[in-house]
């Protein structure tokens, strides 16, 4: 009763993120591999802070859908 | 800046819930009524209360729901109480295989309302005057959380919904409130699963703040379980009433009186009379009737016989509409000389509302503390909501700033497009995102050091 709301809307947003921050990464991963058939090699820390902030987030969210899973 | 940072809060923490409303109530009132089954001596009532554990601690959350259940109004739920015991009185009720389930329901509830009565005329009138924070029931639920460690409710949850619509039907709610009784059980599921929501949201929050609840109430963090009132002996008054009730139901005399503040033979808390624990507090089972005492219903001597004046009120009466409750009080007109012995004589008479009598006198026998029984122990300090909020707005932080990344990798990936070639537009949303992420980061850092007060006192206070 009301725990599909109350798990089920942070664990879908933290599935959102991890979702989220692995796609920055591959575009990160594929942008890199770009520029090195170039000749230029990149980092884009800030891509990767990103997907770190993302998971981050994505963790904060997954403790409130287990805090609510645990103490049903 | 406070509204700014009202709104911040109520998004990071509500960001997947809504606000609160006032009571954790369903926990604390099923946590006592499972202690009070260790305090129950008839071993037949005993055994019926362990093997039907839900339906108890279902009986325990009805009242709030009922509340909830708009108008049940205080009156109402308390006079149908009484309408349940009347019902559990019917051959047919009784002849029923499930009405064991439904005794173990029925004194649930009725132990909720026991402790509420209970408790709001003693311990709570003495946090108000010790700790000076009490602002909700919830705060009780953050404190208990000490002593608990866990927030389960742990109930299958039993609803005798045929069985309510009954007893609503002989107290003529549904004519009075122009309700359908074929709706009922429907309104009954919407409100409780609004109440189990909400239970739950405030399951984190309390798990969150309950060290700033206890660093504002020191006092109660350290004797909740044990003080006068507390836990415990809530427990042990509600085991009384029950005991009292089973034997109603078996048509046995029962005492009128069932628990006292303080014991008979006990200690009082503190003698003084200002306060609610230099008050005698006395707990039936039956409701009393507030106009029916009168100046000499109850009498305090000392040791020499010597008569100490006072008088004796309803601890729960504010109304003309609540002129009835379990719990009477006796307040000396003075404080108590400490150190000495007293003895609470209540008169013979008709104090029921529905004409109960009391037929013999009553007496309990006491002491008055050499000193008052208060230690102020030290406050500690919460970081639980800080820490919280950081690790909401830290992250978010490194997202929006990370975001100049993205601009980066924009650019590299379409080295012709708008962003390439202005490369001040670039720079400019750069810059922003940084800034952006460092102000996130700043507000995070803000809650972590204040260790999320701002986001408590919304919570705490927010309106539903």
């Amino acid at each position: 009763m009301g725990d599909d709301v109350l798990m089920g809307r942070p664990a879908a947003i933290a599935v959102l993120l991890l979702i989220l921050g692995t796609v920055v990464l591959i575009a990160r991963w594929k942008a890199q591999r770009r520029m090195a058939a170039q000749g230029k090699h990149r980092i884009y820390r800030g891509v990767l802070i990103q997907a770190i902030g993302f998971y981050l987030l994505a963790g904060f969210f997954g403790f409130i859908a287990a805090f609510f899973a645990i103490t049903r | 800046m406070q509204r700014f940072l009202s709104l911040l809060a109520l998004l990071c923490f509500f960001l997947c819930s809504s606000p609160p409303a006032t009571a954790w109530d369903e926990v604390t009132h099923s946590k006592i009524a499972d202690m009070a089954i260790d305090f129950v001596e008839t071993p037949e009532l005993a055994a019926l209360l362990r093997a039907h554990r839900s339906e108890l601690r279902s009986g325990a959350w009805f009242p709030d729901w009922a509340q909830y259940g708009h108008p049940f109004d205080y009156g109402n739920h308390r006079s149908h109480v009484d309408r349940f015991r009347a019902y559990l009185h019917r051959p047919e009720v009784q002849a029923r295989a499930d009405y064991p389930a439904l005794v173990a329901y029925y004194l649930g509830t009725y132990g909720h309302c026991a402790e509420d009565f209970y408790v709001d005329t003693t311990l709570e009138p003495f946090l108000k005057s010790i700790d000076h924070h009490v602002a909700r029931d919830t705060e009780y639920g953050m404190l208990d959380i000490k002593e608990f460690q866990y927030l389960n409710l742990h109930v299958v949850l039993y609803l005798p919904i045929d069985d309510l619509i009954a007893i609503y039907q002989s107290g003529g709610y549904f004519q009075k409130y122009h309700r359908d009784p074929a709706n009922f059980g429907r309104e009954i599921c919407t409100v409780m699963k609004r109440q189990y929501i909400l239970m739950r949201e405030l399951k984190l929050l309390s798990f969150l703040s309950s060290q700033y609840a206890r660093s504002l109430m020191p006092w109660a963090s350290q004797h909740m379980m044990t003080a006068p009132a507390g836990l415990e002996d809530e427990a042990r008054a509600t085991a009384a009433t029950w005991e009292a009730l089973w034997a109603d139901l078996h048509d046995k005399p029962a005492p009128f009186f069932v628990y006292s503040t303080p014991l008979n033979g006990g200690s009082m808390f503190t003698p003084d009379h200002t306060s609610s624990y230099g008050r005698i507090t006395l707990l039936s089972w039956h409701r009393m009737d507030n106009n029916r005492f009168h100046p000499d219903s109850m009498t305090l001597t000392d040791a020499d016989g010597t008569i100490t004046s006072g008088h004796a009120q309803l601890g729960y009466v504010h109304s003309p509409e609540e002129a009835s409750d379990l719990v009477v009080q006796f307040t000396p007109d003075a404080s108590l000389t400490p150190g000495h012995a007293y003895t609470l004589t209540v008169n013979p008479g008709v104090y029921g509302l529905a004409g109960e009598r009391l037929t013999t006198f009553y007496q309990i026998h006491f002491m008055t503390p050499e000193a008052p029984k208060i230690s102020s122990p030290q406050p500690e300090r919460g970081w639980a909501m800080g820490v919280f909020a950081m690790c909401f707005f830290a992250p978010l932080a490194l997202i929006v700033a990370g975001g100049s990344g993205l601009v980066r990798l924009q650019i590299d990936g379409s080295p012709h497009g708008l962003l390439a070639r202005k490369p001040g537009l670039a720079t400019g949303m750069q810059r922003i995102l940084e800034v952006a992420g460092l102000l996130l980061l700043v507000i995070g850092l803000y809650f972590l050091l204040t260790n999320g007060v701002a986001i408590i006192d919304y919570a705490r206070f927010a309106p539903h």
